[in-house]
């Protein structure tokens, strides 16, 4: 199960917790294995995204990210260790999904990091086509990963009931219906920090559905 | 580990409509797994829990304590679908984990954390303290009066929240979202196809980040706000019951920002197909 600052490590790690709240997070960072192993691989995005350039990230945060979600499935016991079970038994073309996301990650951090060098709000930088370059060198990749596990989905759709699979088809489009249109209007204007915004949050979106999608495939198996 | 096992107490396999109420310790936390069916939670001021389970003829309902876990588990048998039907009532601080498949969830009057999780079902919550979760891939998600740090999300459904207070995360798909009567600093709320409202407080310091692809974006701003609003749209157009200063931030598609007051609260407001609407409440 997802822990209460599981979802904050970014904040922390960016020092942007009030005090209590970094307390809060050290305490049970001293206490929950699993938080410190999170941070430490997202101190390694963030070290990463600061040298990114227009290219593909690196494959070396591979065996990591193997290891922790390849990690042998013990019996269930009680629910906590059976969502946990869910979160970390993918297979193969899933755990290609969870690279996706860090890759997604990765771009969204150097955006981030591209927003923080400007003024709070919307204004653009010149710094904003380096993200759009950013994004769109991780579109193929993303594009193929997807087709891949989109496939490995339909392998293991049987799964899942109709009614469950045909939900998730229906939002995918709707999903690629907004990526499509947040491409086109970027071609239009590649510099837009908004456009780039927008698609990296929507592609992001699809990630979460797709790792979703193969969350129940697994909780069904 | 396994004198802990040993421990465990079985304190019910129940084939049938059932009736079972069970002492616990504060702390206990309360576990439900139900594959297919309808589970209501209310709470009382005893540190007792009560289960009353309606299982169907190819099921029953196992009740046990483990660990400091109350586990309310259905178990299909004979190859069944299962359907149960499960009212649990509960401390009103208890710690509260639900999730199911084909199921739909009524939680009211709750103190503690909750978190639920269902495919297909809707989730009604009333209450809740500290981390708060309520997941649905299809259904509606409502959440009122709660508490602490709320985690809100449908794929394919409505989510509504109304008069709950901390920090906010609420998220769509397919599916417009609704937030009434907040009181927060960070709100977060974002959807692909749906339009998003929001009323409620806007802290000087506070920072709230709403986003739509389809569908319109409307925040109640009462007079005397301080703000900074940046808008964001490709395809819809800004409109203001009240009058504004925009300043055009340029860089594609329609950005403005506008100053209310002297700053303050950081409203980043953004939909690409839709439009944003500043309303006076």
């Amino acid at each position: 199960m997802k822990h209460q600052w599981t979802d904050r490590l970014s904040e922390y790690l960016d020092d942007e917790l009030d005090a209590a709240d970094r307390s809060a997070v050290e305490a049970h960072l001293r206490e929950c294995e699993q938080c410190r192993s999170d941070l430490g691989q997202l101190e390694a995005v963030v070290a990463r995204a600061r040298e990114l350039t227009d290219r593909l990230p690196a494959v070396d945060l591979w065996p990591a990210i193997v290891r922790r979600l390849g990690t042998a499935v013990e019996p269930v016991t009680d629910l906590t260790q059976r969502r946990a079970r869910r979160r970390i038994a993918f297979s193969v073309p899933q755990l290609a999904a969870a690279g996706v996301a860090l890759m997604l990650l990765s771009a969204g951090a150097v955006w981030l990091t591209v927003a923080r060098n400007g003024p709070p709000v919307v204004a653009v930088d010149s710094a904003a086509p380096v993200a759009a370059l950013t994004v769109s060198a991780e579109l193929a990749a993303y594009d193929a990963t997807i087709a891949e596990l989109g496939a490995a989905l339909r392998l293991d759709g049987d799964r899942l009931d109709t009614a469950t699979v045909r939900v998730l088809e229906e939002n995918l489009a709707i999903i690629d219906r907004a990526i499509a249109e947040a491409r086109t209007a970027l071609e239009q204007d590649p510099a837009s920090r908004y456009l780039n915004g927008h698609l990296g949050r929507t592609l992001r979106r699809k990630v979460d559905l797709l790792q979703r999608a193969a969350t129940l495939v697994t909780a069904a198996s | 580990m396994s004198l802990t096992l040993l421990a465990t107490v079985a304190l019910g396999l129940l084939a049938q409509q059932s009736d079972t109420v069970v002492a616990v310790l504060p702390g206990t936390r309360l576990d439900v797994d139900v594959m297919r069916g309808n589970v209501v939670v209310r709470t009382w001021d005893r540190n007792e829990v009560r289960v009353v389970g309606q299982p169907s003829s190819d099921g029953r309902l196992e009740v046990r304590l483990t660990n400091g876990t109350l586990q309310v588990r259905s178990v299909p048998e004979r190859g069944g679908l299962s359907q149960t039907d499960v009212q649990v009532t509960v401390p009103r601080a208890m710690n509260l984990g639900i999730q199911g498949t084909f199921l739909s969830v009524d939680v009211s009057g709750a103190r503690g954390e909750v978190t639920v999780e269902t495919t297909h079902g809707n989730i009604q919550l009333v209450g809740g303290r500290g981390f708060v979760s309520a997941q649905s891939v299809q259904g509606t998600v409502t959440c009122r009066d709660a508490e602490g740090r709320l985690e809100l999300g449908s794929t394919n459904g409505h989510v509504e929240v109304s008069g709950v207070s901390g920090t906010l995360k609420v998220e769509s798909v397919n599916g417009g979202i609704e937030l009434r009567d907040v009181r927060s600093g960070s709100v977060e709320a974002s959807t692909v196809n749906g339009g998003i409202a929001y009323g409620g407080t806007l802290e000087r310091s506070g920072r709230y980040q709403l986003s739509t692809h389809n569908g319109d974006v409307a925040v109640d701003v009462p007079a005397g706000t301080n703000a900074t609003i940046a808008a964001s749209t490709f395809g819809g157009a800004f409109e203001s019951d009240f009058p504004v200063v925009l300043r055009e931030a340029g860089g594609g598609g329609r950005q403005i920002t506008i100053t209310l007051g002297d700053g303050g609260a950081r409203l980043e407001l953004s939909s690409f197909n839709g439009s944003i609407h500043l309303r006076r409440p």
